[in-house]
């Protein structure tokens, strides 16, 4: 069923028979297996599906996966490598997850903010981050896990430069 | 005695892709219907002394929880009580969630395996101290024969036993002999003075965080078996519906759809995954027949029906004094109602189970706060024996209380569509969508509180008549228990033991049937309760012109009882900088409460300009007894004030014809990112013993920012959520 589409995810190329229309979100969770990418509305409201599309955040459970054909798609399980993403330490550090499901949505959410933006102020990472929802309440943590990153980057922008 | 500990899949097992991974067994251990007692049990490689420790010759010590782990914390604390006792190395320690068994009951609810009302600190705290004490002395007389000295001449420190002349043997190494070692009873165990505690109250790491910032499959939803098949249901708009009339050809004919089955609940399509089964759910087009569904009640029908029930007195919970002749003489008597809404819990991760039937039974993936009745009803629907059941319990996506609904509905119904496709002979996941989380019932009770109070001239309360009409999540379900005289004891928590001095009181409770479905949620009762109490309270200072905080101070002062609340009380209105001039358009808001032995007070500071109401900080002072992982109390408290300012400011599930309006976080929105106060915690420290925290910082949260809006504009909301009021947030 559905015709073959070619996906690059984390850099490695997949061919997948998902029919058009489907979202990206169940293509990785389902016919994948890569399961780090959450389902929680499937309408794009609460942010747990957030994946990269050419480094942008997007919601994966409203994307049809013929949009992702010729891009790049990153998730979760891509986001560090042999070593976590200085987010996922500094997640760690803030002790931030607790029951941890929308966490990857939350990650993925501030890794594109720093891409972009590697200095955030508090606005821009509001406006980033509430598309993200958490019931456990662990906002706090999120914005101080944040915070440590961009400071740190900052530093090491400023030792570059001097 | 049920031998169903013989067989144990790990979690690794699931991770490696699937039940049929590598199995760890655990050999000749029954586990058995005492949890306190420890247990002989052996194998050449692993050394499980107790239901709630294995240790294998490579030194890892492997922590064996019976609550779920839905974010509370619960594995890393209960390893952390373990690792304590026993002296082992932190980082040769894990957790894992235990099977089904009675050895893993909750004593406090008769034996049932929940993970409930905040217990499990409280409850397994000396248990696992015990298991771990026990484990250590055999560990200790191994080493002690092979050194031919005195089990008292040697001493333990990180993982290792030492003899008197500073030789070594680590754990592992001690395996295969203390194995063959019986348990010392109980009694000959010494348990450690705090004193000696040296991982006990220090601020320990999440044992599975890393497995959460990198998307390892942990949960139910993600539960990957071969062949699997994936079910959604479109389920009875209400209870009592029937199908009329559903496009069953054209469902079969979505691509990927197996099977459209009928099951009690609904209308099953079975598929090759969810995305196919969805589709051909969408193409059932159900007409449903209400006409056997009873009443089809709106909110403000029930609410309506509430009150006038209110009006009469109810099953007495508590009664002291003359409060009726108090009232009905009194000059100054106040009267208010307190309304708070069906709200649902949401939980991020949607309700989900994963049922596989094998030749010797049945094996049942999901999280789950309730695997002793799972197991039951698991057993009952597919006609197997209950200890051919096991059931694999996987982190939470969150939880709340929905996944321990009084009749594992999410079990029953995964294993009726199980039994409806047999000859497809394929492991089901049943799989529900956000709306039917949103819309599927079981939600915290509406409740409506009237209270009524005679003020003498001092502005103090002379009687207290408080009134709840709530129905009751405990009646008809296993904790029936709960249930004394009519009265549900998480109905009236909080209010039959109010703190504060007034001579005669009367607090009663009607439980009436009507309305949706409910269960407990996150502090149960006591968010009902709470915010009446406290709304109230804080009325009856300002009619009389006293200070809030000062107010309360002095009508728990004089009471032994009172002490720890009083301190929270003092410590939160310090912290939060109470007394301290704000501007205009600004406020503070106390409440202070007892959530089931645990004492928190909170300031709640508020900036209102026209009907835009924005918090700025909320500061909890809390008494939780002794405790285990300080920075994990401290995030259950910040977790606890964000989720009860979604209640708080929006959450309303509102009945329409019997069945909820809402569907999805559109129209049942939660607090986000950019609307989060500053949060500070104070935590007491204590050497009494641990009381719960997953759940008792909740009810303050309401009543402490509604008391900071009255302050800021003179405007008295006694509804939640906020937004029902006009005001925005």
């Amino acid at each position: 069923m559905g015709s073959d589409k070619k996906l690059t995810i984390n850099g490695r190329e997949h061919v997948v028979p998902a029919p058009d229309g489907m979202p990206l979100l169940w293509v990785l969770r389902d016919l994948l297996k890569l399961r780090g990418t959450k389902f929680g509305c499937g309408k794009a409201l609460c942010g747990a599906c957030t994946v990269h599309l050419d480094g942008v955040a997007v919601r994966s459970c409203v994307l049809p996966v013929e949009r992702a054909v010729g891009k790049s798609v990153r998730t979760i399980e891509g986001l560090g490598d042999e070593r976590l993403h200085p987010l996922q330490d500094a997640w760690l550090d803030h002790q931030v997850s607790q029951c941890g499901y929308c966490q990857s949505g939350q990650l993925m959410a501030a890794a594109s903010l720093l891409e972009r933006n590697p200095n955030p102020t508090s606005a821009e990472i509001d406006a980033e981050m509430s598309g993200i929802l958490c019931r456990c309440g662990t906002y706090p943590r999120i914005r101080a896990a944040i915070l440590s990153v961009a400071e740190k980057m900052m530093r090491a922008a400023g030792a570059d430069a001097s | 005695m049920k031998d169903v500990g013989s067989r144990v899949i790990s979690r690794r097992s699931l991770l490696a892709g699937g039940a049929c991974g590598t199995v760890a067994l655990v050999v000749g251990f029954r586990l058995t219907e005492a949890g306190g007692t420890a247990r002989r049990a052996t194998t050449q490689a692993s050394f499980q002394p107790h239901a709630f420790v294995r240790i294998t010759t490579d030194g890892n010590v492997t922590a064996i929880i019976g609550p779920a782990e839905m974010g509370q914390g619960v594995f890393t604390a209960l390893a952390m009580v373990l690792a304590d006792e026993l002296d082992a190395n932190w980082k040769d320690v894990t957790a894992e969630a235990s099977p089904a068994d009675p050895a893993y009951g909750n004593p406090l609810f008769g034996g049932l395996q929940a993970t409930n009302a905040s217990t499990s600190i409280p409850v397994f705290y000396d248990s696992m101290r015990h298991a771990a004490a026990a484990a250590k002395a055999m560990l200790v007389s191994a080493a002690a024969a092979r050194w031919g000295v005195a089990p008292s001449a040697c001493r333990t420190s990180e993982g290792a036993v030492f003899s008197p002349d500073g030789s070594r043997l680590a754990y592992g190494e001690l395996v295969p002999d203390a194995s063959k070692l019986s348990p010392p009873p109980k009694e000959a165990l010494r348990l450690k003075d705090p004193s000696e505690f040296r991982i006990i109250g220090r601020s320990m790491p999440r044992l599975e965080g890393r497995a959460k910032v990198t998307g390892r499959p942990i949960y139910g939803l993600d539960v990957d078996l071969p062949h699997m098949l994936t079910a959604t249901v479109a389920r009875k708009p209400v209870p009592g519906a029937r199908v009329k009339s559903y496009r069953r050809e054209t469902a079969l004919r979505s691509p990927g759809v197996r099977a459209v089955v009928e099951i009690p609940s609904g209308i099953a399509v079975v598929a090759d995954h969810f995305w196919a089964a969805l589709q051909g759910r969408q193409k059932l087009s159900v007409e449903w027949d209400l006409s056997a569904a009873g009443e089809l009640l709106s909110s403000e029908e029930v609410e309506q029906r509430y009150r006038a029930l209110a009006q009469s007195p109810g099953a007495v919970a508590a009664h002291r004094g003359e409060p009726a002749l108090e009232l009905a003489r009194a000059q100054n008597v106040f009267e208010r109602e307190y309304v708070l809404p069906y709200i649902a819990h949401a939980p991020m991760e949607p309700l989900n189970c994963t049922v596989h039937e094998t030749p010797d039974g049945c094996d049942v993936w999901l999280g789950t706060q309730y695997q002793s009745l799972d197991k039951k009803v698991a057993a009952k629907t597919l006609g197997v024996s209950p200890d051919r059941v096991r059931i694999h319990t996987q982190y939470l996506g969150g939880s709340f209380g929905r996944r321990g609904s009084p009749d594992a509905d999410v079990v029953k119904e995964t294993a009726e569509i199980l039994a409806a496709v047999r000859a497809l002979k394929a492991p089901i996941r049943n799989v529900w969508t956000r709306e039917d989380d949103i819309r599927g019932g079981l939600y915290r009770p509406m409740a409506l509180n009237r209270l009524r109070a005679s003020v003498g001239t001092d502005g103090f309360p002379t009687a207290w008549a408080h009134t709840i009409v709530a129905r009751s999540p405990c009646i008809d379900s296993e904790f029936a228990f709960l249930v004394a005289d009519g009265v549900d004891a998480t109905n009236v928590a909080g209010a039959k033991d109010l703190p504060y001095a007034v001579a005669n009181l009367s607090v009663d409770v009607h439980q009436p049937s009507f309305g949706a479905s409910v269960q407990w949620l996150r502090a149960v009762g006591n968010s009902s309760t709470c915010f009446a109490i406290e709304s109230f309270i804080d009325e009856l200072a300002h009619q009389g012109g006293h200070d809030p905080v000062e107010y309360r101070r002095q009508l728990l002062d004089g009471d032994s009882k009172n002490a720890r609340l009083l301190q929270v009380l003092e410590l939160a209105a310090q912290a939060a900088n109470w007394g301290d001039a704000l501007p205009t358009g600004r406020g503070r808001g106390v409440a202070v409460h007892d959530y089931w032995g645990t004492k928190a007070a909170q300031v709640a500071e508020v900036e209102v300009k026209g009907d835009q109401v924005r918090i700025d900080r909320v500061t909890c002072a809390i008494d939780c007894g002794l405790v285990v992982n300080p920075d994990g109390v401290k995030a259950q408290v910040e977790g606890a004030i964000i989720f009860a300012l979604s209640a708080a400011l929006y959450g309303e599930i509102a009945l329409e014809n019997g069945a909820a309006k809402q569907s999805n976080f559109d129209d049942y929105p939660l607090l986000r990112f950019d609307a989060t106060p500053q949060i500070d915690v104070v935590l007491v420290p204590s050497k009494e013993p641990p009381s719960g925290i997953g759940e008792a910082a909740v009810p303050h949260a309401a009543p402490a920012v509604f008391n900071a809006i009255f302050a800021a504009t003179g405007r008295r909301v006694r509804r939640l959520p906020l937004i029902r009021d006009g005001m925005k947030a």
